[in-house]
């Protein structure tokens, strides 16, 4: 989960372009400047292709912080 | 059996007695779905009516549990989806209209055609061929699609929810929430018996005519344009106080389906303040496919093509849902023109001026009645001729100063 949550952070940064960026698990789009619900879209698409995988509708706006995003990737892509 | 109806009030009453009167989970679901398969019932006027609807209810059930299985595969949710909404388009009078003549109460597709079945069966089937529902009881399932207290306007529940608390709950009602909820059915009834019927009235493009040239112009017209937004908050909202309030009284959640729209500081939230379940919907099951359908063209960091395609299409499909006319086009495109021109300004303004706007109690306030005002104009597509409009609202240009 440690590979995965520095990874996901590195992908943060630079979609965000915010360099210093530190994710903890209950962090919330309303916390990050421009994590708007268009912004989850695009970022939903960039998690898509980077992590190969295909996110679920019901899966997409049920997300409610970085630690439920963690826990579906981990989900999903079979990383502990 | 309309709302307004004394047939309505007997009947939940009775049916609240039966539900109150058994203790077992599974006899109260059995009360449930009697008492919604008697409701539905009296709305449909022939046999082929039910029968229609039977054909319906069990080809979703079929789909979701082979959905459930994996074997219904995109192809299969695909052609599921373009049959429910076939059967809407012949709802409409759009598909095979010399087959089923004119469209009208006497109608199969009208009954089987009702929007909230369709929207549901669509979240049923979608949902379980993505592994999402649980799994599928029909006894649940014949309450989720046909619960009476929402079978008219909702709101829309998600099948989770409702099956959750069905399968698992279902328990009386604690005393201290049914005194609120009384309460809050008799202020839905007030409000669609007392307040609807003082307004009607006042809502006429006439009282605008007549007013012309005289001093009071400015309020008839402020009457006619504001009043029909009030109007449909307080019939559609009053209608869903009594269903969320019944289904409390049968120990069920029903989701909210408004909060204080007029609060709305933009057209974004007016959306999340508005018929909630209905906007949630179409994010879930149009908006966001959609949106990712162009992103996988397009680019995946750009949101403006996706974001045109999303809204342009969501609007117009919830403008056109309601019928094939100029009027419900307009009220789509309204929408959708003012989301899209908010997502560009807010990307385009400075940053400056968005943190003023987010502090600002005059930009906060000001939102709000540039929303209010937008989404009244909005609805008049919905209420009156073009014609019509198109007179009061020249009336109106010639006496600004």
């Amino acid at each position: 989960m440690t590979d995965l949550r520095e990874e996901l952070q590195e992908l943060l940064r630079e979609f965000f372009d915010r360099p210093d960026l530190v994710v903890r698990r209950s962090m919330q789009a309303s916390d990050v400047e421009g994590w708007d619900s268009l912004a989850h879209l695009n970022l939903v698409a960039v998690l898509e292709e980077r992590f190969g995988i295909r996110f679920r509708l019901a899966e997409i706006h049920a997300l409610r912080n970085v630690g439920d995003l963690l826990d579906l990737l981990a989900r999903r892509t079979g990383r502990a | 059996m309309e709302i307004q109806s004394l047939e309505f009030g007997l009947f939940s009453l009775a049916a609240l007695a039966a539900w109150h009167l058994v203790q077992l989970r599974s006899w109260r679901v059995g009360v449930l779905a009697l008492s919604s398969v008697l409701f539905v019932s009296t709305h449909l006027r022939e046999a082929e009516h039910a029968s229609a609807l039977a054909i319906l209810l069990a080809a979703v059930f079929l789909a979701a549990r082979a959905g459930q299985r994996g074997q219904l595969g995109p192809r299969g949710v695909v052609l599921c989806v373009g049959g429910l909404l076939a059967v809407f388009a012949m709802n409409k009078g759009l598909l095979l209209p010399e087959v089923l003549g004119p469209v009208d109460a006497d109608t199969w597709a009208v009954v089987v055609g009702l929007s909230l079945v369709l929207l549901k069966a669509i979240h049923v089937v979608v949902d379980a061929s993505q592994g999402q529902l649980r799994p599928l009881r029909p006894m649940t399932f014949l309450v989720y699609m046909t619960a009476w207290f929402v079978w008219l306007a909702g709101p829309l529940a998600r099948y989770n929810d409702f099956a959750e608390q069905l399968e698992e709950g279902l328990l009386a009602p604690a005393p201290r929430h049914v005194l609120p909820a009384l309460n809050r059915v008799v202020n839905g009834c007030l409000k669609l018996f007392v307040a609807c019927p003082f307004l009607l009235p006042f809502l006429g493009v006439e009282r605008v005519f007549r007013a012309e040239g005289t001093p009071g112009f400015w309020l008839a017209f402020l009457v006619f344009f504001f009043g029909y937004y009030v109007y449909l908050y307080l019939n559609f909202s009053g209608y869903c106080d009594v269903a969320i309030s019944l289904g409390l009284l049968f120990g069920l959640r029903v989701p909210e389906n408004f909060d204080r729209p007029w609060l709305a500081r933009n057209l974004l939230e007016y959306w999340h303040r508005w018929h909630v379940t209905l906007s949630e919907w179409l994010r879930d099951y149009l908006f966001t496919p959609v949106y990712l359908a162009v992103v996988a063209r397009t680019g995946r960091r750009s949101w403006a093509a996706p974001a045109t395609a999303a809204y342009l299409a969501t609007f117009l499909a919830t403008g056109l849902w309601h019928g094939v006319i100029w009027n419900f086009f307009l009220f789509g495109m309204t929408h959708a023109v003012g989301c899209l021109a908010l997502r560009y300004g807010q990307a385009l303004a400075p940053r400056a001026l968005l943190a003023w706007q987010r502090r600002s109690l005059v930009a906060r306030w000001g939102g709000c009645a540039l929303t209010n005002a937008w989404v009244a104009l909005s609805l008049l597509f919905f209420a009156w001729p073009l014609a019509d409009l198109r007179r009061v609202l020249a009336l109106a240009v010639e006496r600004l100063p």
